[in-house]
């Protein structure tokens, strides 16, 4: 006769995902004051696109109906954010719907849930970027031409500038990420590893003209550094490596961010070096660990 | 102070913890389990307490009176309310400065202490061929409901530590450490007290989490904080509880065997729960009827993250800690769990460092694994993790 344990928490996967959903509100309240109906429109048609086809894929591959899920839900906010105001409803939907398709064939419940979205964020204005119009007066652009932007860090903090959905308020991402800290249900090992180096970087050998700290600041509160932070790099798959491994995925993120930025790439920059290091350091921390006593952390 | 890694903090329950330890008077008849095949009494023998029941006196009585029947591995025996001590029970005649290891061995092997289903006399064997070097004295006591060694400890302090010496002589160890909870600060300043007269005794304090008070945790993080830089193996450090201890200080100045167990009897069925020294071949349900317990729905031996269902009329035995008794149904079945979101709570909670949940979706077990049920616990899934638990022989199984 074994042991066994006759009492859970109350904690269910339902309210882990939920608290993830939650902690957009901010960012989804600001992006609608600021972008007024526009944001409101593509944060719906992209939520409403994952869930129908997370729905659809799930029910196709069960073969039977099956509820779509949170994460999908999730994932259309996240692509959402990802946005910028003058993109084109239809290529919302597409993206919403590719998005699910991509987290049910290679993500899905406990692996990558925004790697998807980012994927196809990146893919999407790689390819189409014709089709999918750029704000003019981003600061971004100014970081680019190594100068410093015309708008202020309270601007740049608080939202009050030209950018993508939910990238764009450094104040809105910070408030949701203190309602995870507060609800105990995110380890921030990976974002902290993150922000860290990339600071330290901006700040010790800044791309721009300016202070130190002034051209770090832009940096950092730019182009979705924050977003890549709160939500991106607090993604399940990455919560199962050991600490040593996270603070390694968060310092090659950071370094290749600014590596971006020092080369001068686009907008895409930030998700194309989250992209890149998260899939590198799953496969060098698989080779890692093929030697290791399985079932051992 | 030392810190776990993973763990939890559920809810303590701990409502026994400022009650005395009682005692329940023996029933008319005991049922005493005889943890061997070679029994020494037969039917219509008069036995007194503390008489052996068996040939390598691993039972014994816990009243006096006579054997009415042997069945199944249990020895029943009628109480004649006579209390009557078996003169055989002598206290330890050596000094302690004079005695050797053999001499405490052997001792205790007649007392039969078992905690944790094995018994100490073996454990000590292992020790001393282990050339344990480093003793721990586990006062901690993490799990919910169970206010046992609390008890123990609030009420037999001196006891503990005189037993602890005991051990320490027979194993030749030098020093030894007394681990207990970082919010027991009234316990820390007694033992305090005492600890500075005697300057053998270290106080070792650890975060109050869950399991940070089983053996293996607590060995587990001695030996990562102290162990490389002290230059001792893992296997060098005995941990002993403080009932183990408290036992072995009342064979040795009573001469008396383990007859009874300090158990703590809770739960939401219970409505008098109380820490009892409750006599052996005691059933569950006149343990339960003692403290009053109604409308009885599960019955657990252990706690509600460790335990064993027990049926109500089943025997418990000696090292039983808690028995717990329930109005509601409580059982965990893997028809509740969905998806496995791999949020890694699992991995990240196991305090002996395996991954709970590979070990499931691959239908394996763990050796390292210490059935604490936190995994199962924490899990948002709802997957129930005890598929993985190794199997062990469980003394309270019956």
């Amino acid at each position: 006769m074994n042991y066994k344990a006759y009492v859970r928490s109350e904690e269910t996967s339902f309210s882990l995902r939920l608290d993830y959903i939650l902690a957009t509100l901010p960012v989804i309240i600001w992006a609608v004051i600021r972008f007024g109906f526009s944001a409101f429109m593509v944060l719906t048609l992209s939520v409403a696109s994952a869930l129908v086809t997370d729905f659809v894929c799930r029910s196709v591959k069960e073969r039977r109906i099956i509820k779509p899920s949170l994460y999908a839900a999730f994932c259309g906010i996240m692509f959402s954010f990802m946005l910028y105001e003058e993109v084109s409803y239809i290529f919302v939907i597409f993206g919403g719907a590719l998005t699910a398709v991509f987290v049910n064939v290679f993500g899905g419940e406990g692996k990558s849930i925004v790697f998807a979205p980012v994927a196809v964020r990146v893919l999407f204005y790689g390819f189409f970027d014709g089709f999918l119009p750029v704000p003019a007066d981003l600061p971004y652009e100014s970081l680019i031409l190594k100068r410093i932007p015309a708008q202020s860090v309270f601007e740049c903090s608080l939202g009050a500038v030209e950018g993508s959905f939910g990238t764009i308020s450094a104040v809105a991402l910070v408030f949701g990420a203190i309602y995870l800290l507060l609800r105990k249900n995110v380890d921030f090992t990976v974002s902290a590893a993150y922000l860290i180096t990339a600071a330290v970087l901006f700040f010790v050998f800044p791309c721009i003209q300016g202070s130190n700290l002034e051209s770090m600041t832009y940096e950092l509160l730019t182009s979705g550094v924050i977003f890549v932070a709160v939500f991106l790099l607090n993604d399940y798959s990455l919560l199962q490596y050991k600490t040593a491994h996270k603070i390694v995925i968060g310092v090659i993120c950071g370094a290749l961010t600014y590596a971006f930025r020092l080369l001068g790439f686009d907008h895409q920059a930030v998700y194309v070096a989250y992209l890149t290091s998260v899939l590198f350091c799953f496969v060098i921390i698989k080779i890692a660990s093929a030697g290791k006593g399985k079932y051992e952390k | 102070m030392l810190r776990i890694k993973g763990g939890i903090r559920p809810d303590e329950h701990k409502y026994t913890r400022n009650t005395f330890i009682g005692d329940i008077p023996s029933p008319d008849t005991v049922k005493v389990f005889a943890y061997s095949d070679d029994i020494s009494v037969s039917v219509g023998d008069d036995v007194k307490i503390g008489t052996a029941l068996t040939v390598n006196n691993r039972a014994h009585s816990p009243v006096s009176g006579s054997v009415e029947a042997i069945e199944n591995g249990y020895v029943v025996i009628r109480n004649n309310s006579f209390n009557e001590t078996d003169e055989c029970c002598l206290p330890f005649s050596i000094k302690l400065s004079e005695a050797k290891y053999s001499h405490i061995v052997s001792f205790i092997q007649t007392k039969a202490i078992l905690h944790n289903g094995e018994f100490f006399d073996n454990r000590l064997r292992l020790a001393k061929e282990g050339r344990a070097k480093v003793l721990i004295i586990n006062c901690g006591e993490t799990a919910p409901f169970e206010c046992t060694s609390y008890r123990i400890f609030a009420e037999h302090l001196n006891e503990i530590l005189f037993g602890a010496k005991i051990i320490m002589k027979a194993l030749g160890i030098a020093k030894a450490a007394v681990a207990l909870e970082t919010y027991r600060r009234d316990h820390i300043k007694a033992l305090k007290s005492v600890v500075n007269k005697q300057k053998f005794f270290k106080i070792l304090t650890h975060t109050p989490k869950y399991p940070a008070s089983d053996p293996s945790v607590l060995r587990k993080c001695f030996f990562d904080r102290f162990g490389k830089a002290s230059g001792f193996k893992y296997e060098e450090i005995f941990v002993v509880s403080a009932i183990e201890a408290y036992e072995v200080f009342k064979a040795f100045r009573t001469g008396m065997p383990q007859i009874n167990s300090v158990i703590t009897v809770d739960g939401t069925a219970v409505h008098n729960p109380k820490v009892l020294r409750v006599p052996l071949g005691v059933s569950a349900d006149y343990i339960l009827n003692f403290c009053e317990a109604e409308n009885i729905n599960t019955v657990i031996a252990g706690n509600t993250l460790k335990g064993v269902d027990v049926n109500i009329n089943d025997i418990l035995k000696k090292d039983t800690v808690s028995l717990l008794a329930f109005e509601e149904e409580l059982s965990l079945g893997r028809s509740e769990a969905t998806e496995c979101i791999g949020c890694g709570k699992c991995s990240k909670a196991c305090p002996v460092g395996i991954d709970p949940i590979e070990l499931l979706k691959r239908n394996k077990y763990s050796e390292k694994c210490i059935s604490c049920g936190v995994c199962t616990y924490i899990c948002p899934s709802k997957y129930d993790f005890s598929y993985i638990y190794p199997e062990k022989e469980v003394s309270c199984e019956l």
